[in-house]
């Protein structure tokens, strides 16, 4: 069994933040473009129904997915993040938000800081997805526990984090505690159910 | 502005060269100061300053300081200034920086954005000031604010000499650094000024880590 898989990325997809283009004085965006060429050999994706663990079936030239990554600070303490994606891919294409939230993070008044997030948004779960558009600096495709967050528990809702940085004092740890009340979201662990890992 | 600045240079060397030519008459005592850890092993990076009596202390000639912004770290990681001194953050980074204290009463908050101009911020009260940024949490820094125009850095020998004016009364030299756990009072020692004085430091307390910028700046996904 050949399998083989060319992803080229075209540009953006595998910058850092630095990258991000300011549009005007404390917006960004970061956009990017991932294409590849596909030649796949075995099972039939699991798109089709099939048992193929890849996202195609077919050969050729595919857009994996396009971005547009926005960060704008709207006040000194209230930061927006939106991101649009598109995808074409064998169940379909779609533009869509996949993220886009109000940040307020007020001014520590002591070593505990606080963080409200209203919207839709990731948990800020993974060392991995750091990049524009949560995707990983670090590899072609999300992981397996990523691929899981971002499908099931990425939330609509509020968020409130508060962390103590015991570090202003000399210490080496935080310790953070993250609070989320959210809707609209599957059981998490369906997906895990019907696919498995 | 460049221009501005240089001709504030300009005045302080102006001010230093008399005060040399002042001190030429006056003879100066030194004070060695070494600070070793519970480990026999020398500690750089320590604040050391004279403080009370007042009058043992020499003003300082530079009024002004910085505490720069370079890849996301504050650039010294600590700087010892006296009380009345002007700090200029001036952000060398591309990104913006949110910085703050809430170290009271020389608590601020001082946006640094790109294109904005910034006063300096000057620290009115003797003190820590712990430094952080709003946007970049693992961003950490100290200004040592000393009531004392005498002061220095250890190096990394442990070592550092600071020049006072000869004349009566004693003074008191003390040490400051965020890995020390000893208690601040174990931290003074008197010296007379009637001559040249070697001091040592050796400390009880294991000393805590050496701050690591890329170990508090591991990022969670904010993407």
């Amino acid at each position: 069994m050949v399998r083989i898989l060319i992803v080229v990325a075209l540009f953006g997809a595998a910058g850092v933040a630095a990258n991000a283009v300011e549009i005007a004085p404390g917006h960004t965006t970061d956009i990017g473009l991932d294409v590849g060429y596909i030649d796949v050999s075995g099972y039939p994706s699991w798109t089709d129904g099939s048992v193929g663990k890849l996202r195609y079936s077919d050969d050729g030239f595919v857009l994996n997915r396009a971005f547009v990554d926005y960060r704008g600070r709207w006040a000194d303490s209230l930061h927006a993040h939106v991101v649009l994606e598109g995808y074409d891919d064998d169940i379909g294409s779609a533009i869509d938000f996949t993220q886009a939230y109000l940040e307020w993070r007020p001014v520590p008044r002591s070593a505990t800081r606080y963080r409200l997030k209203l919207g839709a948004f990731y948990p800020r779960i993974s060392l991995e997805n750091v990049d524009a558009s949560w995707s990983s600096p670090y590899a072609a495709s999300s992981s397996a526990i990523n691929t899981w967050i971002a499908e099931e528990i990425r939330t609509f809702g509020a968020e409130l984090s508060i962390s103590r940085r015991p570090a202003t004092l000399g210490g080496l740890h935080a310790f953070s505690a993250d609070v989320a009340a959210f809707r609209g979201n599957d059981p998490a662990g369906a997906l895990l159910a019907w696919k498995g890992w | 502005m460049l221009k501005g600045s240089g001709i504030r240079l300009g005045a302080a060397l102006l001010a230093l060269l008399f005060l040399t030519a002042g001190n030429s008459v006056v003879h100066a005592t030194s004070v060695d100061v070494q600070v070793l850890g519970p480990d026999g092993e020398p500690v750089s990076e320590v604040a050391v300053f004279v403080v009370a009596p007042a009058a043992a202390a020499r003003m300082s000639a530079v009024a002004t300081a910085t505490m720069d912004q370079i890849d996301t770290c504050f650039v010294p990681h600590m700087l010892v200034v006296q009380k009345g001194t002007a700090v200029e953050f001036p952000n060398s980074d591309v990104v913006a920086h949110h910085v703050y204290s809430f170290s009271k009463p020389n608590n601020f908050v001082l946006p640094l954005y790109k294109g904005d101009a910034h006063a300096p911020i000057t620290f009115e009260h003797a003190g820590v000031v712990i430094l952080g940024c709003n946007i970049h949490d693992g961003m950490l820094g100290y200004i040592v604010v000393v009531d004392s125009g005498v002061f220095g850095i250890t190096d990394v020998a442990g070592r550092v000499t600071l020049e006072l004016e000869a004349g009566a009364g004693d003074y008191l030299v003390n040490i400051w650094s965020p890995r020390i756990r000893d208690d601040q009072e174990s931290l003074q020692k008197t010296v007379s000024r009637q001559s040249d004085a070697t001091l040592v430091f050796g400390l009880q307390k294991k000393l805590r880590p050496p701050h690591d910028a890329q170990s508090t700046a591991v990022k969670w996904s904010e993407y």
